[in-house]
């Protein structure tokens, strides 16, 4: 605590000089935060994926006629080893909002998504009448629903479009295997609403296994089923389809993990500089504390306290930002980003963000802790 | 007067930098990591839009249905094309027939062994090689109209280890790969190929994705397009390729173009922090040298052009350092982002952007402490020492 | 009276280039508690060096220096820098004042090594502020003060952990004769008064009328002065 005293006096020597450390710094974290925002949003899809689901998705695309039928789920269902299946369909709507987050669900998935932040109520609100839909937190907020309103979802299909009206039953939490905002929907809307073709059809199949080491066997077995059907299938085990939606589209692991590395390795240059300067200034202050008794190592945790201010500081607030920045509705950036991109700021994120500041600060004391330790006390007081 | 002043002032202070060689290397540094990180992005979106727009031209048109923005959703039924191809402007190939190729998109999942990726297998028609003046088979053969056969693209063959010989499970079988071909090193190379009316009837896909066409010459376009648009039996879309290959890039690119702009903008927002703290150093560290240069008559202008001179000087080191770097390490790396195989592309213009980029910075940065050397007060300077 | 430095046999030379020069040869020199002595001599003649040995801020190459009773040249850096919170006070010609503290704080620096509560560390400054006559400056920064004030706070730090040997280099170095004459009688109160034992390096003459007894060095031997003890 008295130690601060003395680095507090070292930063408020030159204030703008820190102050402009502590700016470059922020700007680093922000993007550090940003990242690893990223990075922490995918990893934590990755990890709450289940080892005892599977997804069954049509294997070509364009499917045929809308989809696969959901009497399948019944065929699904007797492949040795599934526990239970749920069907999955998109709605195709034609303009921006709620439906571009709404899928359709049918009863099924009450039993292969056991694990869901649905409520037995809340299922069972769902499946009570055909234009319930549970909103998941963040969209409920988006979009500003709450139990009890309605919105319409105008749908496109080369039949013509429809306007389907559906109204909100609950507001859930977020699903983490979903990875971002979710509207699940009752498949029975559209089984008794919409044309002939669309009726009855599923996007995927979303299955529980009874045993997560078959996961693999499994999904080879329900793909050989349909292999000579006009559907055939592409079973893959939920964990490794969200492993391939990371490693999907340019490493983007390697480019996120490479950015937030970049601005850091700005920095620690400029941070090093500084806190170099500083020391090289102060070298006099230095001597005289030696002579009122401070220790060599106290002095050396003086320049290293000194180096963490601006980091940490910068760390925090480039942090905060970074927080700030992600609330602001993508939307108004760019909606691609909004949909591909749903970075995180979790506590993960603050952690690796301080842990990171301090590395920094300890890599830029390195040199000057070296010159430092090269200075003699009596040599600098002596002017030499 | 005041350039000599300038030239004197500059070469003063570029003397002085060895003592400041530190910082001034941060600088440089500093920029290096901007323009480069910036670079290595953009050469992400440069390269995906190269390898879609390579090969299009304005003298090839591509017919889609209306409603669907791209020739990847199948949305053109089999009775529109004959329509199509009776529309005027159509290069005639020697056999008298139009030089025309109907084809059809059909998305595979990955090949076995290889999860990451998704294939893209377009089924064309038999003028579908002559339609594209690139095409050219490197090795195999062609696959036979009619035949349940597939050719592979160069990037497809490389990045998914897809082979001549190996097979493809495709909606009926396995078909087997004959032949790999290039096409202007496009996106296409990320492709498979195979019979459109075999594809389409293997995989009971009941349309045609898109009808590519060769124009008698691009003028003929004009008719080409009022024509099939006009006609009330069809509902179609009609661009140039060029055009079109321009669209589909930039709808994938400018999401990367974003980012890499939003990066490098933070970057660079630390990296002018940075410059006004190092050249406010550098004019503190010069004080008696600028307060000299001051009292012997130097005018302020001259001093404070020189502060910013030597920030640009350090800073276009910089970029040029990270612009080198950005080069040797990413241009012409291969890499893919779905289906797309892709070389990263750092081109001259980027590395000029960059440059542009760094000096403007530099500006920024020096600025502050320019002002601040001008107005340095020269007796009380003079007097510290 | 008993001695509170004893320097016995003590040498000292530094390695110029590739030149070894020998700063102090072969020197015994006492300090007795209560004394104020002042080293006197040309450039280079050793008095810093002298001064320095005594500080435990250099290690003598041969010879023995002890300080109230602690053999120098055996104690670690750890224990020569826990030493010199507890016994030693230092005085420079530069100030060495950090300039973003006020001139409270500058002298709790001092302070900071110790058990002292907040309050009692708070009452010690000022006393020792009001012991150099600047208790109504205690809240201005050294910017705010004039050398001679600024000379006032660092004596104020040096004197406030209560050391047993106050080492002042040069105090009025960078003064002018007003202050210069300011300082010197503060430390002389500081020895007359409150028993301070003072070690003064000075080249000024005048300056060293103000201590009682006077020690010349000339190329790192002692020269006693005229009519003085050593």
């Amino acid at each position: 605590m008295k130690s601060l005293v003395l680095v507090w006096a070292a930063l408020w020597r030159k204030p703008s000089a820190t102050l402009l450390t502590a700016g470059a710094t922020t700007a680093a974290f922000m993007l550090f935060g940003l990242m690893i925002g990223l990075y922490d949003a995918k990893m934590q899809m990755l990890n709450a994926a289940r080892p005892d689901q599977i997804f069954v998705l049509p294997r070509y695309y364009p499917q045929p006629f809308y989809g696969m039928p959901i009497a399948m789920a019944g065929e699904i269902e007797r492949v040795d080893g599934v526990a239970a299946v749920g069907s999955l369909n998109n709605v195709n709507s034609s303009q921006r909002g709620p439906g571009d987050w709404i899928v359709l669900v049918n009863e099924g998935m009450r039993d292969s998504r056991p694990d869901a932040p649905v409520t037995p109520a809340q299922w069972k609100l769902l499946f009570s009448t055909p234009t319930s839909v549970l909103v998941s937190r963040d969209l409920a907020k988006k979009f500003d629903l709450k139990p009890g309103d309605s919105f319409p979802v105008t749908t496109l299909r080369e039949e013509g479009s429809t306007t389907y009206e559906f109204q909100v039953q609950a507001v859930v939490p977020e699903d983490p295997q979903w990875g971002q905002g979710m509207i699940w929907g009752n498949q029975k809307y559209l089984d008794n609403t919409a044309p002939l073709p669309m009726r009855n059809k599923a996007n995927i199949f979303w299955i529980s296994i009874k045993d997560a080491a078959r996961a693999t066997e499994i999904s080879r077995a329900i793909d050989l089923r349909f292999a000579n059907s006009p559907t055939p299938t592409y079973s893959i085990p939920v964990k490794a389809d969200r492993q391939t939606q990371v490693s999907l589209n340019i490493n983007q692991i390697g480019v996120m993990l490479g950015v937030a590395g970049a601005g850091l390795f700005m920095v620690l240059f400029l941070v090093a500089n500084a806190v170099a300067r500083s020391v090289h200034e102060r070298l006099p202050e230095f001597a005289v504390l030696h002579t009122l008794g401070f220790r060599e190592s106290r002095l050396r945790r003086l320049v290293i306290l000194e180096a963490a201010f601006p980091c940490v500081l910068g760390a925090m607030v480039g942090t905060a930002l970074a927080g700030i920045l992600m609330t602001v509705p993508a939307r108004k950036l760019s909606y691609n980003l909004s949909l591909l991109l749903a970075p995180t700021l979790s506590s993960v994120v603050l952690a690796w963000a301080i842990a990171a500041s301090i590395l920094l600060a300890l890599l830029s004391s390195v040199l000057p802790l070296l010159k430092l330790k090269r200075t003699h006390v009596a040599d600098v007081l002596a002017g030499r | 007067m005041l350039l000599n002043e300038l030239r004197v002032a500059s070469r003063v202070g570029f003397k002085s930098l060895r003592q400041r060689i530190g910082s001034a290397l941060v600088i440089v540094a500093g920029m290096a990591c901007v323009v480069g990180v910036t670079l290595a992005m953009l050469s992400l979106a440069a390269g995906i839009a190269r390898a879609i727009q390579a090969g299009g031209d304005a003298s090839h048109a591509l017919v889609h249905a209306a409603e669907s923005a791209t020739a990847e959703s199948n949305g053109l039924s089999r009775a529109d094309i004959p329509l199509i191809l009776n529309a005027p402007g159509i290069a005639v190939a020697a056999d008298g027939r139009p030089l025309a190729s109907a084809e059809v998109a059909l998305w595979l999942p990955p090949a076995e062994g290889f999860a990451e990726g998704t294939l893209y297998l377009q089924g064309i028609g038999p003028k579908g090689a002559a339609v594209r003046p690139g095409f050219a088979i490197v090795s195999g053969r062609m696959f036979r109209t009619g035949a349940q056969e597939i050719i592979v693209g160069r990037g497809a063959e490389s990045v998914f280890g897809l082979k001549v010989g190996s097979t493809v499970i495709m909606p009926n079988g396995e078909w087997p790969i004959v032949g790999e071909f290039t096409d202007h090193g496009n996106a296409v190379e990320s492709e498979l190929m195979a019979d459109a009316d075999t594809v389409t009837s293997a995989a009971a896909i009941p349309a045609f994705g898109s009808v590519l066409v060769a124009l008698r010459n691009p003028a003929a376009f004009t008719e080409f397009k009022r024509w099939l648009t006009t006609n009330p039996a069809l509902a179609v879309s009609v661009e140039r390729h060029s055009d079109y290959l321009a669209r589909t890039a930039g709808s994938v690119t400018q999401f990367l173009a974003t980012l890499a702009y939003f990066v490098g903008g933070l970057m660079a927002m630390g990296a002018v922090f940075g410059s006004i703290q190092i050249m406010y150093s550098a004019v503190e560290s010069r004080t008696i040298e600028i307060a000299t240069l001051r009292a012997v008559g130097y005018e302020p202008l001259p001093i404070a052009v020189s502060v910013v001179l030597e920030a640009a000087l350090l800073s276009l080191l910089g970029a040029l350092l990270g612009a080198t770097l950005a080069w040797l390490f990413f241009n012409g790396t291969q890499s893919f982002s779905g289906s797309t195989v892709f070389r990263m592309q750092v081109s001259g213009r980027m590395v000029a952007l960059g440059l542009v980029w760094a000096i403007g910075l530099a500006i920024v940065g020096g600025l502050a402490p320019a002002i601040r050397a001008a107005r340095l007060p020269v007796a009380e300077a003079l007097r510290s020492t | 009276m008993t001695a509170i430095v004893s320097l016995v046999g003590v040498t000292k030379g530094y390695v110029r280039g590739n030149q070894r020069v020998e700063v102090l040869r072969n020197v015994d020199f006492q300090v007795q508690a209560g004394e104020f002595v002042v080293l006197m001599g040309p450039s280079g003649s050793g008095k810093t060096t002298l001064l320095n040995l005594m500080g435990g801020l250099n290690k003598a190459d041969a010879g023995e220096v002890i300080v109230d009773g602690a053999n120098l040249n055996d104690l670690s850096p750890n224990q020569l820098a826990d030493w010199r919170a507890k016994h030693l006070g230092f005085v420079f010609q530069f100030y060495y004042l950090l300039p973003a503290l006020s001139a409270e704080r500058n002298v709790e620096v001092a302070l900071f090594l110790t058990r002292l509560s907040a309050a009692e560390r708070r009452r010690r400054v000022a006393a020792a502020l009001d012991l150099v006559g600047l208790r109504e400056r205690a809240r201005h920064k050294p910017g705010e003060l004039s050398g001679g004030q600024q000379q006032r706070v660092a004596i104020a730090r040096a004197i406030v952990a209560d050391p047993t040997l106050l080492i002042c280099d040069e105090p009025t170095g960078d003064l002018d004769r007003e202050a210069s004459a300011s300082i010197l009688e503060l430390l002389q109160l500081l020895n007359r008064r409150h028993g301070k034992t003072i070690a003064m390096v000075t080249h000024d003459p005048w300056a060293a009328e103000y201590a009682s007894r006077q020690v010349h060095l000339d190329k790192g031997s002692l020269a006693i002065a005229p009519g003085a003890r050593v």
